[in-house]
């Protein structure tokens, strides 16, 4: 198992998702989108096929957490696979709100 | 309408320089450079420096085409050319004196500051208009059967799509002329962010659905903010003119229809921008007691000078297509 530095870039090996690390623990982690291992960009993306149990899709622009908050991702290209950490999935990390400043 | 000579000797006098202010019942200076007559040289010197003190807009008038008198105007905040603009811009000056002297004053430094001093400037003074009460005066007089309270809205106004390097930004809102909303800051904030953080998008491609690329802030959210202090603070969190200026390099901005307000001051800080032919630009922030505030007045004196700027934010006037082409307020004309 990997681990991660913030601004590598890793991409899905079963989908068209594209992440970039925001924030990565300090220990491994298995970070998986579309059920399958992501990789870093540039490498062989190795192929199979997208686990119907995690296809929920990624959203360009969107950042996606684990729930200890020590790992986070930031969607640089959308794909049908979601994310996930250790088999767990990631959740959308919303943007903190401001109100209209006019 | 005064002569130079005239403007220079009160300048010069005693307690003179008070005079020139919009709380003395002068809120603007008109200085007629229609004739050739030369400035004697002990007042020329204090004259080009006394003109960028000035507690109120100075305006050059220079009637007739071409120009002839323009390198004499250089130190003035704006040039008026026939009496319909000199008309339209004295108006403004009077109507709302003190977000005029707002404006020209934030011109005079932010075509010389760097693009991010130059928007804290902007906020700044934005901020303190809200806080004035040519803003309230025209919150007030709005018909409240105009205005829709910002419901949440279901959708995005704005639609992000990758394709290879290519990052497509589509302005989603027809309905509303695209306006900008506080919930659209945060879809461009957002898509700006990805652009930002993924040097793999090599081109961003700007543009809108609909008859107008955008009409401006959106009204019905005007008079909602917080209070000044903490809008200054939230445009400073959140800024989607300083992500826009980040990454002008790679952005391409197509615009058609009305390009107001917003709608032109973030598409000026792009590298490039290609207008349709029925494409028009108007900045109408000072004739509601504000300034530009979505970047316009750093943007739009990088392309156009801070005199032709302010002719705008003065004057409120529709900008067409090809003379924005003649201006370079715009790159290039489309069908």
């Amino acid at each position: 198992m990997p681990q991660f530095k913030p601004g590598t870039r890793l991409k899905s090996a079963v989908c068209n998702s594209e992440v970039m690390v925001v924030l990565a623990p300090a220990t491994e982690v298995e970070l998986t989108c579309g059920g399958a291992a992501m990789v870093e960009m540039g490498s062989d993306a190795g192929g199979g096929d997208l686990d119907p149990a995690h296809s929920d899709g990624t959203q360009i622009g969107k950042r996606y957490t684990n729930e200890a908050g020590d790992l986070e991702v930031l969607c640089t290209k959308p794909g049908d696979g979601s994310l996930a950490a250790d088999g767990t999935a990631l959740q959308v990390k919303g943007a903190k709100p401001l109100p209209s400043s006019d | 309408m005064v002569s130079p000579v005239e403007v220079a000797n009160q300048w010069m006098s005693r307690g003179g320089r008070e005079a020139f202010s919009p709380l003395f019942g002068q809120p603007c200076l008109v200085v007629d450079l229609s004739n050739e007559i030369a400035l004697p040289e002990t007042l020329a010197a204090c004259w080009t420096a006394g003109l960028r003190e000035l507690a109120c807009p100075s305006i050059a008038w220079c009637p007739g085409p071409g120009g002839r008198d323009r390198h004499r105007a250089s130190g003035f905040d704006v040039v008026a050319s026939d009496g319909a603009e000199l008309e339209a811009i004295v108006e403004t000056c009077v109507a709302q004196p003190l977000a005029s002297l707002a404006l020209v004053q934030l011109l005079r430094r932010t075509e010389e500051s760097s693009i991010h001093a130059g928007l804290e400037s902007e906020s700044l003074v934005y901020s303190m208009l809200q806080a004035g009460p040519g803003f309230s005066n025209w919150l007030s007089a709005r018909d409240p059967e105009s205005l829709h309270r910002p419901e949440a809205r279901p959708g995005s106004p704005l639609r992000v799509e990758r394709s290879g390097a290519v990052l497509e930004l589509v302005l989603d809102r027809p309905e509303k002329r695209n306006a900008f909303s506080a919930q659209l800051r945060d879809a461009l904030a957002e898509a700006l962010d990805v652009v930002l953080a993924d040097s793999g998008i090599s081109e961003v491609r700007w543009r809108a659905e609909g008859p107008a690329f955008c009409a401006g802030g959106d009204l019905d959210e005007f008079g909602t903010l917080p209070d000044p202090a903490t809008a200054h603070a939230i445009r400073s969190t959140r800024n989607v003119a300083r992500l826009v200026a980040a990454c002008a390099e790679r952005l391409r901005v197509e615009v058609q229809g009305a390009c107001v307000g917003a709608g032109v001051e973030l598409p000026a800080f792009a590298a490039r921008v290609v207008a349709r032919h029925d494409a028009f630009f108007a900045l109408p922030e000072v004739a509601m007691g504000l300034v530009p505030g979505a970047g316009g007045t750093v943007s739009l004196p990088r392309r156009i000078g801070r005199q032709r700027t302010a002719w705008m934010a003065l004057t409120g006037a529709k900008v067409d297509a090809k003379t924005a082409l003649q201006w370079r307020l715009v790159d290039e004309l489309s069908d």
